[in-house]
């Protein structure tokens, strides 16, 4: 199979990630619950991807809180900073998973920056909308649909100088662009383990600067007289057994990008997506959805001019390539992209596909391009 | 000589201070800890032993790791806070 659908998940895993899960299957029980050897060897699992993450991440250990994806730990985040009908600030590339929690909250949301590949005028908007009395200002990374890298580090400090809280959605970042807590200044950011980090599904982490605000309560293995939850990192975070196999894939997962470079990565899969590009590029039918290399990752969206993108995803699964159709439960990018209608087939390469996938892929997007499925 | 056992609120706070101590050479065990020193339910401790205890307290110091208080056992096994 031809996997091009990493923004969504890393499908094809290092080895060593089904390892670790199986042999925390084998020899972990749960953290935090027992003095015996099983539990510890849970502790010292948890504790160690723990340790990484923040050495990635530029941040304490324990302010390191694992959640079960990244939307949970966004969750956790707006439910923390934003208060019922208060005022955020969006950018116009957000993801369901920062739209839903805060129409839930009946947020007021102000919508900041919709020019696809434009940082400039991305971050003329924050500037514009970055208020006192702003609850918090929410922004991804990078864009899920397009590859848009957002000028985050700019907008954290503008964040940072007006003194409202900034939450980053590291989705599609993590794994292959630098995150540094530390330099950002944000008070949380959230992100998968199961895309760039290469663990598996049902893992995510929020780092946090400050404490959360519990989305469950229950068992922590400490203060356990207490009827509320604790009140420090990263037990407040942390109720109910921890998912040990899947935090043990991940450790290896992040290990895996320590050690091949994020950078490295990057570079990768930004290679075959201009490769994608050259090969597509010339044909009328097609429309690509590309900016400058500074500011777009290795993800590709286009429209095929007259096919529906999802009857061509089908057709293109049916000749084994995976990629993603219609709005990638993010209707806001698609909306600020021009493309809310007619959704768009996104490509999205990982640190394991080839240049000759890439070949195979284009060659049957031509074929659906001149029509001859 | 008494075995001193430092306490934490939590298992990542005790592994933080493991780590800290095994950096500076000195030997602990991390258990969990004994009910007479967990009086919030469930806490953790590193039991070190008395001669690395000042050694002990000032390496989770240095390296910036908090912990609770520093009991030590006396003869007749009840617990009582050590000065270091």
């Amino acid at each position: 199979m031809i996997y091009f659908d990493n923004a969504a998940t890393t499908f094809q895993k290092p080895k060593p990630v089904i390892s670790a899960m199986l042999s925390a299957m084998r020899n972990c029980a749960s953290v935090g619950r027992g003095g015996h050897a099983a539990a510890m060897n849970a502790a010292e699992a948890v504790f160690s991807c723990r340790t990484l993450a923040g050495e990635m991440f530029s941040c304490p250990p324990e302010n390191v809180v694992f959640t079960m994806n990244a939307t949970h730990a966004l969750n956790m985040a707006i439910m923390t900073l934003v208060k019922p009908g208060g005022t955020v600030v969006i950018s116009g590339f957000e993801h369901n998973a920062v739209w839903r929690p805060l129409s839930a909250l009946g947020a007021k949301i102000h919508v900041a920056g919709r020019k696809l590949f434009d940082p400039e005028d991305t971050l003329a908007a924050f500037d514009a909308s970055i208020r006192p009395g702003v609850d918090a200002v929410i922004c991804t990374h990078v864009s899920n649909v397009f590859g848009y890298i957002l000028p985050v580090e700019k907008i954290a400090e503008i964040c940072c100088r007006r003194g409202v809280p900034l939450i980053l959605d590291a989705s599609q970042s993590a794994g292959c662009l630098s995150i540094s807590m530390e330099k950002l200044g944000a008070a949380f950011i959230a992100m998968p383990g199961h895309k760039g980090l290469y663990g598996p599904q049902g893992t995510g982490l929020l780092l946090c600067a400050q404490l959360p605000k519990p989305l469950l309560c229950g068992g922590t293995g400490s203060n356990s007289r207490d009827a509320s939850m604790p009140d420090f990192l990263p037990d407040r975070g942390e109720a109910g057994t921890q998912n040990v196999p899947g935090i043990s894939g991940l450790h290896a997962g992040m290990q895996f990008v320590k050690d091949m470079g994020a950078d490295r990565i990057l570079s990768h899969e930004q290679k075959i997506c201009r490769h994608l590009v050259r090969l597509l590029e010339k044909n009328k039918f097609l429309r690509l959805f590309t900016g400058d290399e500074s500011c777009q990752t290795g993800v590709l969206s286009l429209c095929l001019e007259g096919v529906d993108c999802e009857a061509a995803a089908a057709f293109l699964a049916k000749k084994g390539c995976a990629v993603r159709s219609g709005l990638h439960c993010a209707p806001l990018a698609h909306e600020s992209a021009g493309t809310l209608d007619c959704g768009t087939i996104r490509l999205s390469p990982s640190a394991f596909s080839t240049m000759r996938q890439a070949e195979m892929a284009a060659n049957l997007l031509l074929t659906c391009a001149v029509g001859e499925k | 000589m008494f075995e001193h056992y430092f306490t934490f609120r939590s298992i990542t706070g005790a592994q933080r201070g493991e780590r800290a101590l095994k950096k500076e050479g000195l030997r602990c065990v991390l258990l969990r800890a004994p009910k007479a020193l967990s009086m919030k339910g469930c806490g953790y401790a590193l039991k070190v032993s008395g001669a690395e205890a000042p050694a002990a307290k000032l390496a989770l110091e240095i390296w910036g790791v908090e912990y609770g208080k520093i009991y030590r056992f006396s003869d007749d096994g009840r617990a009582e806070e050590a000065a270091i």
